[in-house]
């Protein structure tokens, strides 16, 4: 059987050397070449990506999972507590004292506790004609006065600082602030 | 595009959006409170009610403080103010904000019209002059915190600070001329500050507000220390008590302010103290944070 296979591969051979060659047109010829080459340049591609695809698919998806980490705490919880709030400022601790020996009840209104009536309650100093009450206040300009038997709102006698408004009610006005540097121009 | 670097877009591009609708989601949950707040203010002018609820969501969305709309509304709803009322105020606070001015001083102001029960006509006035007059001195304080539009924490001291020097009997021009002088000089606006605590106690203790404005303004283009200023009160109590009367006492404020600016005798001439903080008050007796600087013990910083 091979020796029949080869006797006419030798026959066929033989009559192929009898044709008459004919030239490929030059364009075909660099068209077909180029093709090749296209097809080779893409199966090299391939070749090359295909391992750092795996390989960068894998750090996106730790990146993802590193922000959604991340993020998601923060939109949902986390931003309230780190917004952005003042500035922290010095206290101050100051006592407040009032005078009226026939008052039932003394409470103090100011702007540091939005003028309710009801939040700070001055005590009788023992049986004296005093009321006294002592909080810590942050640093600023507050007006302030006395409610009165929960009817009306007298300034601070014993302070010097008083503002009145339009209608003229007077308020007593409190600066809590240091005075910076020691000596030298203002 | 190398890998690397399409790592950090992706992240960029996934973490910045999200942090932006956090704060978005943050200020409308503010906002929604402050509405439910609004709605619990009951009643039937339903439409008021409704405006208030607009007026204090879009305040809260440009900025202003949530906190201090709530606890607003609180107060008005529980002083039964009319909604319609508190949303003019929200407004006229919301349109200072804007413009770069602290919009406390408003909310302190109707807080304190709501306490008294003063009319809605009364207070109305009242906070639409409170707002020109904090226009104008926020034009004063912003020559002195050196930020442009924003006015901080200390400008808002300022800005309170100058706004209480007029309601004592400064006029605008005499807080004009106090502004130039302290501009010319250089002062920042702590000094600046001091310089009107320090006209706050004289006008106080009850020195003509006219003289007291030319007494600083002196003293501000002489390069006084701020000790030295700080101090003046002290003085003038002092000398009140030696029976001195006030022209005498301002002339003698003069004398001493034109010593300490050429270096001389410290302006006490008694070396008790003048200079530290509330050593004048401590005297007075009564409220020790009263009206001047602390008297109290400083508590330290939080």
């Amino acid at each position: 059987m091979n020796k029949k296979r080869e006797y006419e591969d030798r026959e066929l051979q033989a009559a192929f050397s009898s044709l008459r060659r004919l030239k490929a047109p030059e364009r075909a010829v660099r068209r077909l070449s180029e093709r090749l080459k296209r097809e080779q340049q893409g199966h090299d591609r391939r070749k090359r990506s295909a391992v750092p695809l795996l390989r960068i698919r894998r750090q996106v998806l730790i990146a993802v999972f590193a922000t959604l980490l991340i993020a998601v705490p923060l939109t949902f919880g986390v931003t309230k507590r780190f917004t952005a709030g003042k500035a922290p400022s010095r206290t101050y601790v100051v006592r407040f004292i009032y005078e009226d020996e026939k008052a039932r009840s003394v409470h103090l209104v100011g702007d540091f506790n939005s003028w309710r009536s009801n939040e700070v309650v001055l005590e009788r100093v023992g049986d004296s004609k005093l009321w006294s009450v002592e909080l810590t206040l942050e640093e600023g300009l507050y007006k302030y006065g006395f409610l009165v038997n929960g009817t009306y709102i007298v300034s601070d006698p014993f302070s010097g600082l008083k503002v009145k408004d339009s209608q003229g009610n007077e308020s007593s006005l409190m600066v809590l602030a240091g005075v910076q540097g020691n000596g030298g121009s203002l | 595009m190398k890998p690397s670097g399409a790592i950090i877009a992706l992240i960029v591009v996934l973490a910045v959006p999200m942090l932006a609708a956090a704060g978005t989601a943050k200020k409308g949950e503010d906002a929604l409170r402050a509405v439910e707040e609004v709605y619990a203010y009951g009643g039937s002018d339903e439409e008021g009610v409704r405006t208030l609820a607009r007026t204090a969501s879009a305040a809260i969305q440009s900025g202003v403080s949530a906190e201090e709309i709530e606890v607003f509304i609180r107060e008005a709803a529980r002083t039964h103010r009319s909604p319609k009322e508190v949303a003019a105020y929200i407004e006229i606070a919301s349109t200072l904000h804007s413009e770069g001015v602290p919009p406390g001083l408003v909310f302190d102001a109707g807080l304190e019209g709501f306490a008294r029960g003063v009319l809605e006509t009364e207070m109305r006035r009242s906070i639409d002059a409170l707002q020109s007059r904090l226009f104008f001195c926020r034009t004063i304080a912003r020559r002195h915190t050196g930020r442009g539009k924003e006015v901080g924490s200390a400008g808002d001291m300022l800005i309170r600070a100058l706004c209480y020097t007029m309601n004592m009997g400064l006029t605008e021009d005499e807080i004009a001329a106090l502004g130039a002088a302290a501009e010319n000089s250089g002062l920042d606006e702590r000094a600046f500050f001091n310089v009107l605590r320090t006209s706050m106690e004289l006008i106080g203790l009850g020195m003509d507000p006219g003289r007291v404005s030319a007494l600083m303004v002196r003293a501000i283009s002489n390069g006084v220390g701020v000790q030295e200023v700080v101090g003046l009160p002290a003085f003038v109590q002092a000398e009140r008590e030696n029976g001195f009367t006030d022209d005498d006492i301002y002339k003698g404020l003069l004398g001493k302010i034109d010593e300490a600016a050429a270096g001389g005798k410290h302006p006490s001439g008694d070396g008790n103290g003048i200079g530290t903080p509330g050593a004048g008050s401590a005297g007075r007796g009564g409220t020790s944070g009263g009206g001047t600087s602390a008297g109290g013990n400083p508590g330290g910083r939080k």
